[in-house]
Parts: structure tokens; sequence; C-alpha cells
């Protein structure tokens, strides 16, 4: 199965962070209980994440993969923003992770196999 | 009532060991003198950090709006005496628990139609304590009024009613409602206990009428609910034109002088005053009532001719301070408008200048706006009455300028800029820059502490044939109201951006202290933080706050009061945020502090007030510092 291996702590961060944001809107005393913030930011952590396994299992042209791997990167850094304002900072921490393990996957070579 | 202010002063000049006895809280503002400081050291800057929950208690007594009943609104202090919290609801029931543990001891619920009669919530601001000194069944009493006009008296002890009380331990205060009857006299205030008299005011319908019951203060016998005597602020000629005036939060009292302070509010219709241009002295005034005989002794009116609704919204603090060598008997009286009042509570003459300063003429139909207003500049005003806010770039540039707009298209010449056909900006906002809160002070410095909110609002007065034709809902301190029978209705709002975002510059809300011998503040900090959807505001922008602050001996500020449903503990020489705590929804009442078998507690009510966000609760927290 084809699967790009640099983009799994994406994917990892990306489920640790929909869990955090789906207990700061679901569960109480949390402060944002039920809000519409918090509501974003589950949207925007199950879209970090969806985006993540599409990107680490489809095979995508370079455009494609481009374009996606920016709207992972924007996702993220809003869903780290919103978690900051609401005061959820694990949850900022996890996504700001995010955009940077997705940094170091797209940005740095690949690692070369030995040749046989 | 055990504490008044001097013999306070005289225990701990005396060097009595703060927190040696039961410290009591058995007054909405914590003592007759309003001064919500409570004598423990036990907190401090260095050991806040380490509260914890000693217990927490649900009521049960909560609605969001969303069923059969109004949302509430709860913002009652904790009473502890007799060994005993007492906690009002706004269902209108009693409650006495264990301050140690939380634990019901008993309930009295008093069946009151739970319906908003008068305001758009169900509300309660707690419940009143008397005691006789003598043993026996209902020597000790707890008193609840309700929406509905009704003041229940239970024994302390079990929650039985006093049968000795009116009529089997209830009286029904508006048998004395005669005049202009628009709505029942709605006691969500409970009395405020002077000796073994309860002084008693009551809540109207606001903003709906322009022709209402007089306000009226009622001194009832606190054993046999007789009325002793009754006062009107509103003069009888203009009975027939005008009424409220009332007292509908908290007074102080100096047993001493026999004096009680008396906070008056804003006669009706609250934004129009054209069928009442001949002057109201006692209106929107802080007016000293002889306990005795109902006499008015002094007034001083705050607000001339108010077309603002700036009514006087707190108990005053009375705190004895030193000026020029001398110990002056002080009052200080914090107000919607931001200024800081502080008189001489023997005479009302004022110990810092007042100043009439010229303000704007009104354009609106028939009005006569006073041509001056008092403004005091000494202590600095919490909010700035010559200037607002400005546009805050953010929300402009959000909303493609809609902010610059309309700060351009409405009518703002400072804080007196009267209410306009065109549109007004209120500044402070009709909740005030201050309200049912007041000030804290610690009388062995003469230290005031104020929470004070910066919130604009535009107030737009609607010709009455093009208000028929509206049908605008109305909410809590904001939305369309009549103001039935003047020639305008009035819909008023919060500045804000289409999507919601405040138009104003922040910080929403500050934390001050001022000594009171100079008149100097020596901080003013943003306090707490804002909330919309769920989002906070950076800590610098502050919250809006109501409810007020309690300092204790240790330097330690308690204080919830934010709409961020946060409870803190603030350093009292910086105002610094030392501790927090989440609730379930703002703490929009005092804290009451005390002492019980000798551990000191801070206990909070979460009950919420939708004017800061629309979020309400029914829990009870009390904290004290970690155990060994």
């Amino acid at each position: 199965m084809f699967m790009r291996r640099s983009l799994i702590p994406l994917i990892v961060l990306g489920v640790a962070g929909t869990a955090l944001a789906a207990y700061a809107y679901l569960s109480s005393g949390t402060g944002v209980t039920g809000t519409l913030g918090a509501l974003l930011a589950l949207i925007g952590a199950v879209a970090v994440t969806v985006g993540s396994l599409v990107a680490a299992f489809a095979r995508l042209g370079g455009v494609l993969f481009a374009l996606l791997v920016l709207l992972i990167a924007l996702g993220a850094v809003l869903t780290a923003l919103a978690g900051y304002f609401l005061m959820q900072y694990v949850l900022a921490v996890v996504m700001a992770l995010a955009v940077f393990f997705l940094l170091v996957a797209v940005l740095l070579p690949a690692p070369q196999r030995r040749p046989i | 009532m055990k504490y008044t202010l001097r013999p306070l002063v005289a225990v701990l000049f005396l060097g009595a060991p703060a927190g040696a006895d039961q410290l009591r809280w058995d007054t909405f503002n914590g003592d007759l003198a309003n001064t919500k400081f409570a004598d423990v050291d036990t907190f401090t800057p260095a050991n806040v950090a380490e509260l914890e929950r000693a217990w927490e208690f649900r009521t049960g007594d909560v609605s969001d709006g969303s069923g059969d009943l109004p949302e509430t609104v709860w913002s009652a202090t904790p009473i502890y005496a007799n060994e005993t919290l007492y906690l009002g609801t706004p269902f209108y029931r009693i409650l006495a628990l264990d301050p140690a543990t939380g634990a019901e001891r008993w309930s009295y619920d008093s069946q009151s139609t739970l319906e908003a009669l008068t305001q758009p919530a169900l509300k309660n601001r707690g419940v009143a304590y008397w005691e006789s000194g003598q043993t026996g069944v209902c020597e000790k009493r707890v008193y609840l009024g309700t929406m509905d006009a009704e003041l229940h008296v239970v024994d302390a002890d079990t929650g039985e009613l006093c049968a000795d009380f009116a009529q089997g331990g209830v009286l029904n205060v508006n048998q004395w409602n005669t005049v202009n009857a628009k709505f029942p006299f709605s006691l969500l205030q409970p009395p405020t206990v002077v000796g073994d008299t309860l002084m008693l005011g009551w809540a109207g319908n606001d903003w709906a009428y322009s022709v209402a019951p007089p306000g009226n203060l009622m001194a009832i016998d606190a054993r046999t609910g007789a009325l002793k005597w009754d006062l009107s602020f509103i003069p009888d000629a203009l009975i027939p034109v005008t009424g409220t005036a009332n007292i509908w939060t908290s007074m102080s009292a100096d047993p001493e002088l026999g004096l009680v302070y008396v906070p008056v509010s804003s006669p009706s219709p609250n934004y129009w005053g054209g069928d009442r241009t001949d002057p109201i002295p006692l209106a929107t005034s802080v007016t000293a009532v002889d306990v005795e005989t109902g006499e008015v002794r002094w007034s001083r009116q705050i607000v001339r001719h108010d077309i603002w609704d700036y009514d006087t919204p707190s108990a005053a603090t009375l705190v004895d301070i030193e000026r020029d060598g001398q110990t002056i008997p002080a009052l200080v009286q914090t107000t919607k408008m931001g200024f800081i009042f502080v008189l001489n509570r023997e005479t009302g003459e004022p110990i810092f200048p007042i100043e009439d300063r010229p303000v704007p003429a009104s354009d609106a139909e028939g009005e006569v706006a006073s041509p001056t207003q008092p403004f005091v500049l000494t202590p600095k005003p919490t909010n700035d009455p010559f200037e607002m806010p400005g546009v805050w770039g953010f929300a402009d540039a959000i909303s493609f300028g809609q902010c610059s707009r309309e700060r351009a298209e409405y009518r703002y010449e400072g804080i007196y800029t009267p209410p306009s056909v065109q549109g007004t900006f209120l500044y402070p906002g009709t909740a005030g820059a201050n309200n049912w809160g007041g000030a804290a002070v610690d009388p062995r410095t003469g230290i005031l502490y104020v929470n004070s909110m910066h919130v604009v609002q535009i107030i737009r007065l609607i010709p009455r044939d093009e208000y028929d034709r509206i049908n605008g809902a109305s909410g809590n301190e904001a939305g369309y109201y009549p103001q039935e029978g003047a020639p305008y209705g009035i819909e008023l709002k919060e500045w804000r951006t289409d999507l919601g975002l405040p138009c104003w510059e922040p910080p929403y809300g500050t934390f001050s202290a001022y000594d009171l011998s100079t008149g100097e503040r020596l901080y003013e900090v943003p306090f707490g933080r804002s909330q919309q959807w769920g989002f906070y505001g950076l800590s610098d922008w502050g919250s809006p706050t109501l409810g007020g602050p309690v300092v204790t001996a240790g330097g330690v500020v308690f204080i919830g009061a934010s709409m961020d449903a946060r409870v803190r503990a603030l350093d009292a020489t910086t105002g610094a945020e030392l501790w927090s705590d989440l609730v379930e929804a703002p703490s929009v009442a005092i804290p009451a502090v005390y002492t019980h078998q000798g551990t000191d507690y801070v206990v909070f009510v979460a009950g919420g007030n939708s004017i800061l966000k629309p979020q309400v609760s029914d829990q009870v927290v009390a904290y004290r510092l970690a155990q060994p």
C-alpha cells in the first residue's frame, strides 16, 4: 500500500487535536463547552486529520499535493490560533507541532534508499 | 448585625488576632458599612495560589430560558451567620448549608410564582438575616423577597415560617403599592437590617411605562412585619406624571449616627423626561435617612434630571478617612457614570470637590436636559467622562468601516449627551461603570478597590408612531422598550459590528485602587477576560464586570464578576492576578469570606447574568487553603 511515512506524525497529531477539541467542545468545565469557537476548532482539527490521511495515502500529483499541504497547514495554523484564544493551550501546541511536522515532511529531502 | 465600622476599627486597634473569632458575613455586603472587608489574614499573596475547593453545591434552581421557565439571574451573596450559610435562589427558595461541607441542612420554598413579572428573568440577590439576641423560636430569622412582592420570614434554625410576622410569616408588600400600580413591588434585593428594622425597597419594570409606582423606602418591624414609616422619593405634585426613583439595590447604615444611606434610582420614563422637567431632588441620589423617623437628614443628587438611567446602583461604602490630620466620617458612592463621590456621611458635604459643568442640550421633543451636571474628577473617575473609547481598528477593518461610519453618525458630546432620535452613544452603558457590586475598602488603610465596566451602547429614541410599527424583541438591558405614555419608545443596543464584535477599543473592564485620603488612584489594571463564541480576549483587554470585590486583611482581593466565568484572587497592592478558578457561569455576586470552626473560607455563587453573556448556573463553590 502506498504511504508517505513522513506524514505519520501529522496524522497522530491530527487525531490528538481532534480528541482535544472534542473534549473542549463536549465536556463540561472547559470554559468553552458547546460554544461556536470550540466547534470551529473541532472542525479544524478533523479537517487536518482527514487532510493528512489523504496526503499520506493518496497518490496525488505535484500540484494537488502542494495544494493539499497548503490547506492542511492553513487549517492547522487556524486551529492552533483557535486553541490559543479558547485557552485550550494543549490543542494549540499540538496544532503548532502539526504545522512543524508538516513542514519537515515536505521541505526536507526524502531519505535516499541504499542501493541493493 | 454585629459589625459596624467603628467597633471593627476599634477591634483592629486593640490588636485582636485576626481570625480569632468567628468572622461573620451577615449582610449582602458583608457588613452594614459595606466595606466588604474580611478581617482574616490567612489568605496572603504568598499562599493564595494554594486555594482548593472545599466543597461545591448545586441548588437545582436554574433555567436557561429554553423551557417553560424564564432564564435565571442569580447574584446572591451567601450569608454566614448562626454558624450556617444561607442562600436565596432565583426560584425563591431559602437554603441553609453546612459552612464546612456544603451539605444542605434545610430548605424553604416560598412557592412563589416563577414568572418574569417585572424583570426579563427570575432574579435573586440573596437573603437577609436578623437575630434578637434572645433564644427561642424565630429569635434568629432569615428573610427572602419574591418577584411577586412577598417577604417570607423563617426561623434560621429550622426553616419554619415565623408565625408572628405579618400573615403567618409572609408579608404582602404589594398592599402598599397603591399609586400608579402598573407592576408589583418585586423584592429581588434582600432587605437591609438595621437594628430591629428592615429597610426595604423594590424593583420594577424599567423602561416600560412613563407613569409608574413612585419609589419609596419602607421601614418594617423585623419581628412583626408592621410598617414603621414610609418615605417617598417623588414630590406629590409629580406623582401623576412619573414614578420609580426607587431603591432596587442594597443600602448601608451607620447605627451610631442612626442613619441609613439610600441609593435612589432614576425616575420614569428612564430616557425621556419631558413630563417631569420640574426638579425631583431625591431621584438618582444618595440620601441619608433617619432610621427611627424616616426623615431625610441630607441628600446629594448625583445626576440632575436623569435621562440616562444612571441609577445610584449600590450601597455607599462607609469608612473613616484621615485627611489633613483629621478623621473624617466618610461615605463613598460608586456610580454608573464612573464618578466616585466621597462625602462626609454626617453632613453630605463633599470631601473632594464636586464641579458643576455645562453639559449638552437635548434636541428631543419636549425634553429640557439639565444645563449642568455634577462632575467629580478627584478621585479620578473609573471611566473617562469626556471622551468615549475610540474605534477599534480591528473591528472596523473586519466590518469594512461600519464602526467608523457609526461613530460619525451618532451623537456624542461627553458623558451627559442626551438620548436622541438620531441615536446617542451611551458611555458608560446603562449597566454602568459600576453596578450593584459597589466597592470594597480596607478600613485600616483607607484604600478603596473597585471594578468597572467599559461598555459603549447606542440609545435611540423612536417616535411613538414608528415605535408602534416595530415589534422588536427585548432582552436584559438591550432591545426595544416602549416607555408607554412618552412620545418616544427606545432602542438600546451595544455598539457592535454586524458580526458581533465590539466597535470600541479595549479595555472592556478594569480594576482600580484609590487612596481615599488623597484621592490618588494607586493603580488601574485590566481585569478578567472577555469572551465571545467561546474565544477569549487578550488579558490586557479586560472584561465587563458585574458583582463586586472583597478585600481581606492578608492583602488579597477576591472577586468573580468577569464574563469569562472565573473567580480570582488579586494582589491588593498591585491588582495582579494571583489565582483563578473556572466556574460554570460568571460569578456576578459578591463573594463571602467567613471563618467557621477555625477555618477561613471564601465562597462564590456562580449564577450568571445575560448582561454579560447567556450562561447560567446554580453552582456554589467554597474554597480554603490546602489542608496540611
